[in-house]
């Protein structure tokens, strides 16, 4: 260990040393850097606690030296102590270190990196390691990976090592496999062919030592998967299938029964014209380095999201959370510009887009007619792949108009209805789902070059949960700086007593790559989702600081 | 270079062929683990504070208890000669009458038999009502691992109340069918305590008549008789999901129950084969 830091230190002198040689020897180093602090005040309106510390602050810091066909890095990372909401149980996130250090080399048609990387094996059904500062995730390897160049259009992946859990890593070993042909610059024929077509396979296994007192465990699980692209002009179709065996877990209750998923889809484009079809289908597919494991921690895979990711702030309350157990779905966006200088499109043209997505359960039946589906120690249940069960988690119907007026007004106008099954996509029971409308009024005014106010207005109409919301918000953007004010006010909430406004006013400035945001306000308690991976947001109130730059 | 090549190629895909993957087959669960898939036992303890032997019979209880927990439902029934109080002077020993209609019908009062004949204490039953089931206490624990991984054919659910204003214990019992199935079906619903302390004889103690010992699970009261009350005939088939009944009840407590030690115990059982096929109990203090 001493050694790594030392050769990591070596490294980052040289970097250092390069910096002020600028590129003398040829090399350069680059890298960013990124703080968030926020300081607590206890509010007991909104449920807000304040923390012994005061003050806690996240921060990372990315360093990468690039020599020729060499390069290498490192990331600095501290918790102290670790944000509320971030996955930090026990305090096991809290400390200062560098837990990635990698460094790689390419060496003709070959490429090895060695220590800390993030990969992926096709839509990452079987393998996706990654990293989101903004849920705490973080599952990068630490091992080998060895990517190889056959032939022009043929390429393939070898991954072997451990995931990183926090500061230490996983007791799982993962070893992997991804091939991919391209044939189209395979085959020096179809080179200048408008139809593209590419296979790819991949194979992953983990092993664990099997230490279960009551059942017999796989000390390797292994998964393939297989999958295709094709295109055609503005035409483009991807599938994948992903095969997962036995991989019992307290998370699915020790059920034995093989994992499926299958994924689709297709999109086709033209100017001012675009539709994105897509479906997927998933059974039995967490898999992790470590059975053990829960929340977001060392998952192997990811199942990439069927349902939008909503920005703005009042549907974003209710995000779909996936269900690797178990779900089926399926999306639709068409989005078409009228065109400019038209009766309808006015001057510059109107965007519409509608948006629809639905998830379902999988549709389980009994394996026997004596055990109860599920049931630990078994097969747990029959299932058809594609079939579709009764239970609805989500629904979204979104239309978005946006169109700029003139040279000085643009809008967008959103309007959302959501189907949110509370109990299933929070894990709790006994609530109602939840129906949602949502309105949307989004209006940008340009008062000279680099000059710009900005509102929105947003309204949530439910007559679940919380009831009723209503947002407003201005921000002044001038050149270098930003001011935003907004209030987001449960007006609407069942209990009178309980309809706190969550205000918020803040300002920041952004210089080169430099940018210092500095805020006060009230956060709301609730749930955020990027891909359908989740964290928990609690209440707070307080001062918040963000400093990032890149260099 | 292809030299090379072929090299790399061949480890690569070399490595991940010695991957290979642990595909299980059954049994999927370790020589002798026995898992607990729902099914609870109901074990009929037929007991008396004057019986000497019978705190044994607790001991074995207690230890079916630690080891399988929620899965043992005990009923302790207070019957025969041993059950009848020694004095009407509560300042004597054994005076407390733990004696109940059900007791009594089942398993005699004083030196009368009872519907089962003549017992000989301790004694019980475990899931069955049958008299050709009685067993030791000893072998109650055997008895218990023939249910214990078996899947239940029923799920009940009990939700009870206490009613301050007319001392009333009342209760709402589903009946939801777990395994297909075609049985005729009854229902009996009792209300135990626990935590009773009063005299016992105890053998295994000096002396041994024991002041203060504390009696579990004491059956108090049939809120639908001994034998409960028929619920559905084998006409039909119950499948799964089917909600059998849903019932309520309702009784009177005595003048010297302590409400928060009470619980409601609701069990189905075939009505031919008298086998207990699933309970379940309600503690009213949840």
């Amino acid at each position: 260990m001493r050694k790594i830091i030392i050769l990591f230190l070596s490294l980052f002198s040289l970097g250092i040393f390069s910096l002020y040689a600028q590129e003398n020897n040829g090399g350069h180093i680059n890298g960013n850097f990124q703080s968030d602090i926020q300081y607590y005040i206890e509010d007991t309106e909104i449920g807000a606690v304040a923390v012994d510390e005061n003050v806690l602050v996240n921060s990372w810091a990315n360093f990468a030296y690039t020599q020729e066909n060499f390069s290498a890095g490192f990331r600095y990372e501290g918790y102290l102590n670790s944000l509320l909401g971030y996955p930090n149980m026990g305090g096991i996130n809290d400390g200062v270190g560098i837990p990635i250090k990698w460094a790689m080399f390419t060496n003709d048609n070959l490429e090895i990196t060695i220590g800390n990387y993030y990969e992926q094996f096709g839509n990452g059904l079987i393998f996706r390691s990654y990293e989101e500062k903004t849920l705490g995730v973080d599952n990068a390897m630490m091992g080998f990976r060895v990517k190889y160049t056959i032939a022009s259009g043929v390429y393939l992946k070898g991954i072997i090592g451990k995931q990183r859990y926090y500061w230490d890593y996983g007791p799982g070993i993962i070893r992997g496999i991804d091939g991919e042909i391209q044939f189209n610059d395979l085959i020096s024929l179809l080179a200048e062919s408008k139809f593209r077509f590419s296979l790819g396979g991949s194979f992953v296994s983990k092993f664990q030592e099997e230490e279960n007192p009551i059942y017999y465990l796989p000390q390797n699980v292994g998964s393939g998967a297989g999958r295709i692209n094709m295109s055609y002009k503005g035409f483009n179709v991807s599938s994948e299938y992903a095969y997962k065996i036995n991989d019992p877990s307290p998370e699915n209750n020790y059920i034995y029964k093989p994992g499926q998923a299958f994924l689709v889809n297709a999109t086709y484009s033209q100017k001012g014209f675009g539709v994105i079809l897509g479906t997927k289908w998933v059974d039995n597919m967490l898999f992790r380095s470590d059975r053990n494991a829960t929340l977001s921690d060392l998952t192997i895979n990811l199942m990439p999201e069927i349902s939008k990711n909503h920005t703005y702030t009042l549907p974003a309350f209710y995000p779909y959370a996936s269900q690797p157990v178990g779900e089926w779905g399926v999306k639709a966006n068409v989005f078409y510009k009228i065109p400019k200088k038209s009766l309808i499109g006015g001057k510059y043209g109107t965007t519409i887009s509608l948006y629809y997505s639905r998830v379902h359960d999988i549709d389980r039946t009994r394996f026997s007619d004596t055990i109860p589906i599920s049931s630990p120690g078994t097969i747990g249940y029959d299932t058809d792949l594609f079939s579709i069960g009764e239970d609805l988690f989500y629904q979204d119907m979104t239309i978005e108009i946006s169109r700029k007026w003139n040279k000085k007004f643009y809008t967008n106008f959103s309007y959302i209805n959501l189907l949110y099954n509370y109990n299933v996509l929070r894990g709790v029971s006994g609530h109602d789902d939840v129906y949602a409308n949502i309105g949307i009024v989004d209006m940008t005014y340009k008062i000279k070059r680099g000059i710009a106010i900005r509102t929105e207005f947003q309204g949530m109409f439910t007559d679940q949960d919380e009831g009723n919301w209503g947002l407003g918000l201005i921000e002044l953007t001038i050149p270098k700086w930003f001011f935003t004010v907004f209030d987001n006010w449960n007006y609407g909430n069942p209990d009178e007593n309980d309809r706190p406004h969550y205000m918020s006013v803040g300002f920041g400035h952004v210089s080169g790559g430099n940018r210092i945001q500095l805020t006060y306000g009230k956060q709301r308690e609730g749930v955020m989702c990027i891909g359908g991976v989740c964290r928990n947001v609690p209440a707070s109130n307080g001062f918040s600081l963000s400093i990032s730059s890149t260099f | 270079m292809m030299k090379t090549k072929y090299i790399i190629i061949t480890a690569i895909i070399g490595l991940s062929i010695m991957q290979a993957c642990d595909k299980l087959e059954e049994p999927y669960i370790k020589d002798d683990i026995i898992v607990w898939n729902g099914r609870k036992s109901v074990i009929f303890d037929f007991t008396g504070q004057r019986c000497g032997n019978c705190p044994n019979a607790h001991e074995t209880i207690n230890g079916l208890i630690d080891t399988y927990g929620d899965a043992i439902i005990p009923i302790a029934i207070h019957a025969t000669s041993y059950a009848k109080p020694a004095t009407d002077d509560t300042t004597q020993a054994y005076y407390y009458d733990f004696r109940t209609d059900v007791g009594d019908y089942l398993g005699g009062r004083d030196y009368s038999f009872g519907y089962y004949g003549e017992l000989y204490l301790p004694t019980g039953m475990v899931n069955s009502y049958s008299a050709t089931d009685f067993t030791t206490p000893s072998l109650w624990g055997a008895n218990v691992v023939e249910y214990i991984s078996l899947y239940p054919e029923f799920l009940i659910t009990i939700d009870g109340n206490y009613n301050n204003l007319d001392s009333t214990i009342n209760c709402s019992v589903d009946i939801i069918t777990n395994i297909a199935n075609n049985r005729q079906l009854s229902l009996t619903v009792f209300v135990l305590e626990d935590h009773i302390l009063q005299w016992q004889k105890y053998y295994g103690k000096d002396p041994d008549d024991i002041e203060g010992y504390e009696h579990n699970h004491v059956l108090r009261v049939g809120m639908n008789g001994p034998f409960g009350e028929p619920i559905k005939e084998n006409t039909s088939n119950s499948n799964i999901g089917d909600i059998v009944i849903n019932k309520s009840y309702s009784t009177k407590i005595g003048i010297d129950w302590i409400i928060e030690n009470c619980l409601i115990v609701a069990f189905v059982y075939d009505t031919d084969t008298e086998e207990i096929l699933q309970a379940e109990q309600f503690h009213l203090n949840d």
